[in-house]
């Protein structure tokens, strides 16, 4: 009986073994088998045999990664979905494509129709500005369902934002994924605890994505459920109820890195109008502007159309003046407010214009949409390269 | 009997002990390795706890009624730390072409983006300012003293800055320069070899000469050569100051024998650009129908079209020369290692035996070359596209004075007449042979020319020379009556010299890649001796017996 005991005991013992290695063996491979390639996803069968890499191939030149950048790239994972819409497949979606979209770890533009160009995914919404909330809900539910074991990170943008994707990773690896918190430009507008620019692109954590898709999907309560409304303050409110941090994204300086605007409305300032634009009523952190606007770690863009996003790509990446030194720490400054203490600005009142002038554009009251029904300001929207614009101011 | 039950006793146990680790496994997987990924990811946050939150007064003021750049003097200065100090070795002295009309708009762009990056920045005025502050030239205004205000500014730099530079550029205030680039480019070569870099062009001057807009740079000898032999001597380089000055300077060279180079890339792309960026990355927006027929080398448009060691961009407006210093140097990706070798790969043309190409009737991806310049307005994509159509109606905001022979085209009202060269023949000045190209995917067509032989014109006898040649030439025209010039130079002379001198001009440098490492302690703080002229006056050079009476 006693052999028997033993007997069985090893046995037992040998058969836990076993199972212990078989699973992490199993483990591991199914990890290398999902985890390094960078995937472009499609569910029309029509690309079914397309090689995703070589759709990315092509554009290789273009996904600059040397050592430290591969190191960030393995490390920091992100995945960027990209709202837009059938009408913008061809120039908007596709200059995404070419220039800044193959830099990230996985890309996907969701949009109302498959499309194997790009490949784009079709999600059963309202089309149009009504349908944008409806859009990033499932956006991100796909991206949770899917990919959630493959990146560590998952970015919204448009199809008319610029991502400078080396630099979000250099931003996120001070980061813990694991802590639910989002990243992008802040506004204090409509949310107490600020929400972010959608056309800036905002970037969220791996649990608050979790929390997103798990808790708040489901739930009317936590989350609006159905298509309507302003995707970005829709999404602030959603945050602020499963209690993500609304995090500041600024440098240590206190320039900012998401910009909801062109270059040269932040660079120039007065571009932006000046007083009753609402802009300068919904931002949270004291604007910079000028020469010292954005930080040298510059992460995004918004309102940039297709032209511009090849000049940037080669303003960025093709053209570098040689020997350079680059000074920045390998982990960046934690910005100003990352405990999220500082109290809201608010802009000086304005000076009582002259009797003469007639009124400017009326503010906006009350916008369900944050951003969207207004439009960029006036003046130098689409930055012309090639013309004297002198006229234009 | 007895061993049966204890077999399948212990496969039992086996199989149970299997189902346990696997669960235990997983159960491992899941939580406790997700505790140990956390350790390898630093906790960052507990160390930003520290931070004190800045007050307002260290951030800049929102100013609502301000429409001007900020100009901030600790700005203005910065430098970004170069690698190789490449600025000791490779000294550059950049003069720039302005009017007074631009002083306090676009030089004063050049002066606060890339101005200040060169060795010495000057500016070449007729008037001098406070403000850059420029240097006032014995010429007057307009667009006919352009010639004249080259001439005099190259003597002007060589009285006083010979021995501080090693390389003389010439831009204009529209002009934007990545130095950088530049030195790294010229750092392969010899300055004391005749030779000059651009943009280069085929037409009018025999060995080609380089647009004005886009730049060109003058190594010491060549200067030297300009200044001494050249200044003093009409037949060399002519004395009124009429004409185009690129055109003018290009004939000067030839006659100094200054080799007129290549300076595109090992892959043919170019370096310096007449045009802006978006000219040469978008097809169809060259509307400017002489550009193909002037342009001595294949062209390359699209995204391929520009090298990574850029130079130089035109018709730069001040607010976009800001942009792209902000493009250039401020925002950069982080972490991206340049794989470029220490020095340059040669150009395609470093012998300069390259045929000059032809432009085929009908390319489809340039679109289509128009012929005249209706066809060009006709052709534009947009009426703000056409930036010539814009300069010649544009008097509102800037003074802007076509100051380049390609753009004395543009203004023409009459339709000028068929070029020689349009049905594909050219001169006998060209060579035999047939183009080693040594670009691939050449998307243009290049045409082999074959020669014949010339029409005895004027012999030509150049004194006060070392090596000149009698050579007959051939009058051309293009449409208008370009001033007659007197130079010749045959097609082995040139490759004697060519053979010879860049030979010995091109450092073969074979190391390897630099890394430019990113967290760099050694910092190399680095002065750079910008020199900035005072006003100085005609007057008291000449008191000095600095310049002679001959002007």
């Amino acid at each position: 009986m006693i052999l028997f005991r033993r007997q069985s005991c090893l046995s037992l013992l040998a058969g836990a073994i076993f199972g212990c290695c078989l699973i992490a063996f199993v483990n591991q491979f199914l990890h290398m088998l999902f985890y390094q390639n960078v995937k472009v996803v499609t569910t029309n069968t029509a690309v079914k045999n397309q090689s995703t890499k070589d759709v990315v191939k092509a554009f290789a030149n273009k996904v600059i990664i040397d050592e430290k950048g591969k190191n960030l790239y393995d490390r920091v994972r992100i995945l960027c979905w990209v709202m837009t819409t059938p009408a913008n497949h061809d120039n908007k979606a596709l200059a995404v494509k070419e220039t800044w979209g193959p830099r990230c770890n996985v890309l996907l533009f969701i949009s109302t129709e498959n499309d194997p160009k790009l490949p784009s995914v079709k999600f059963d919404v309202k089309g149009g500005r009504d349908g944008l909330w409806g859009k990033t809900r499932e956006a991100f539910r796909y991206a949770w369902d899917r990919y959630q074991d493959e990146v560590d990170w998952f970015l919204k943008a448009d199809d008319d934002t610029y991502i400078i994707v080396e630099n979000l990773r250099y931003f996120l690896s001070g980061f813990n994924t694991s802590k639910p918190m989002w990243f992008g430009h802040k506004f204090k507008a409509h949310v107490k605890n600020g929400y972010f620019s959608g056309g800036a692109g905002y970037a969220l954590s791996k649990e608050a994505t979790r929390r997103f898709v798990k808790e708040a999907y489901f739930n009317g309560s936590i989350c609006r459920e159905d298509q309507g409304g302003a995707e970005d303050a829709e999404m602030g409110k959603c945050m602020e109820n499963l209690n993500v941090s609304t995090m500041d994204t600024r440098d240590s300086k206190g320039r900012g890195r998401f910009f909801p605007f062109n270059p040269d409305n932040h660079y120039f300032p007065g571009d932006i109008h000046a007083g009753d634009y609402w802009y300068w009523d919904y931002i949270y952190y004291p604007p910079t502007q000028g020469r010292n606007c954005c930080s040298d770690s510059a992460i995004s863009f918004h309102y940039v159309d297709p032209n511009f996003m090849r000049m940037l790509d080669l303003f960025f990446y093709q053209i570098r003046p040689y020997g350079v030194i680059d000074q920045r720490p390998p982990i960046p400054e934690p910005p100003p407010d990352v405990e999220l203490k500082a109290p809201l600005w608010f802009a000086p009142p304005k000076p009582t214009p002259p009797p003469t002038q007639p009124p400017t554009t009326p503010p906006p009251t009350a916008k369900p949409n944050s951003e969207k029904e207004v439009k960029a300001p006036a003046g130098n929207n689409n930055i012309t390269i090639s013309s004297n614009d002198t006229k234009k101011n | 009997m007895f061993r049966l039950p204890v077999r399948r006793l212990s496969f039992l146990s086996i199989l149970i002990g299997a189902i346990f680790g696997c669960f235990f496994n997983f159960f491992i997987q899941e939580t406790l390795l997700q505790l140990f990924s956390e350790d390898i990811i630093p906790e960052i946050e507990s160390s930003y706890g520290n931070q004190t939150f800045p007050d307002e007064s260290s951030y800049i003021e929102f100013t609502a009624d301000n429409p001007t750049v900020e100009k901030r003097e600790e700005d203005v200065g910065k430098v970004p730390v170069v690698l190789e100090d490449l600025n000791g070795k490779v000294r550059v002295l950049c003069w720039i072409m302005t009017t007074p009309q631009n002083h306090e708009t676009k030089a004063l762009a050049v002066k606060e983006t890339w101005g200040k990056r060169c060795n010495v920045i000057l500016f070449m005025s007729s008037e001098k300012d406070s403000i850059l502050p420029s240097v006032q030239l014995p010429v007057k205004e307009g667009r006919n003293e352009l010639w004249g205000k080259t001439r005099e500014a190259f003597r002007y730099v060589w009285e006083h800055h010979q021995h501080d530079v090693d390389w003389f550029l010439k831009a204009d205030d529209d002009t934007y320069v990545i130095v950088e680039n530049l030195r790294y480019f010229l750092s392969a070569f010899n300055t004391s070899q005749p030779l000059w870099f651009g943009h280069k062009y085929k037409t009018n001057v025999t060995a080609g000469f380089h647009s004005g807009g886009a730049g060109y740079v003058l190594s010491k000898e060549a200067t030297k050569r300009f200044v001494e032999e050249g200044y003093d001597n009409p037949s060399i380089c002519k004395h009124d100051n009429e004409g185009a000055e690129d055109v003018e300077m290009g004939r000067c060279m030839e006659n100094l024998q200054v080799l007129t180079m290549d300076t595109r890339d090992s892959k043919g792309r170019g370096r310096f650009f007449p045009f802006q960026p978006d000219r040469f990355y978008f097809s169809r927006k060259i509307t400017n129908y002489w550009y193909w027929k002037f342009i001595y080398y294949p062209p390359i448009m699209g995204p391929d079209c520009c090298s990574d060691s850029t130079i130089s961009f035109h018709y730069v407006d001040p607010k976009m020369m800001h942009l792209l210093d902000f493009f250039f140097y401020k925002i950069r990706p982080y972490g991206i290692v340049d794989h470029r070798p220490a020095t340059p790969e040669p150009p395609p043309d470093l012998e300069l035996k390259a045929t000059p190409w032809l432009a085929p009737n009908e390319t489809t991806h340039i679109g289509g070359i128009p012929q005249n310049r209706n066809a060009a307005i006709d052709f534009r994509l947009n009426s703000e596209e056409n930036v010539d159509l814009q300069e010649t109606n544009d008097h509102s905001d800037y003074t802007r004075y076509p100051i380049h022979s390609t753009e004395l085209f543009d203004q023409q009202t009459f339709t000028p007449m068929p070029l020689p060269d349009s049905d594909l023949t050219t001169s006998s000045l060209f060579a035999e042979t047939e183009i080693a190209s040594t670009i691939e995917n050449s998307p243009v067509i290049q045409s082999t020319i074959s020669v014949t032989p010339s029409q005895p014109g004027e012999n030509v006898i150049i004194s006060n020379a070392k090596k000149r040649f009698k050579v007959p030439f051939e009058r051309k025209t293009f449409g208008r009556n370009m001033t007659e010039t007197n130079r010749a130079q045959t097609e082995s002379a040139i490759q004697i010299t060519a053979k010879s001198s860049i030979a010995s001009a091109y450092v073969t440098n074979k190391e390897k890649s630099v890394d430019i490492p990113i967290n760099n302690n050694k910092r190399k703080v680095f002065r750079k001796k910008l020199v900035l002229e005072k006003h100085l006056d005609y007057q008291e050079l000449k008191g000095k017996n600095k310049l002679t009476d001959d002007l």
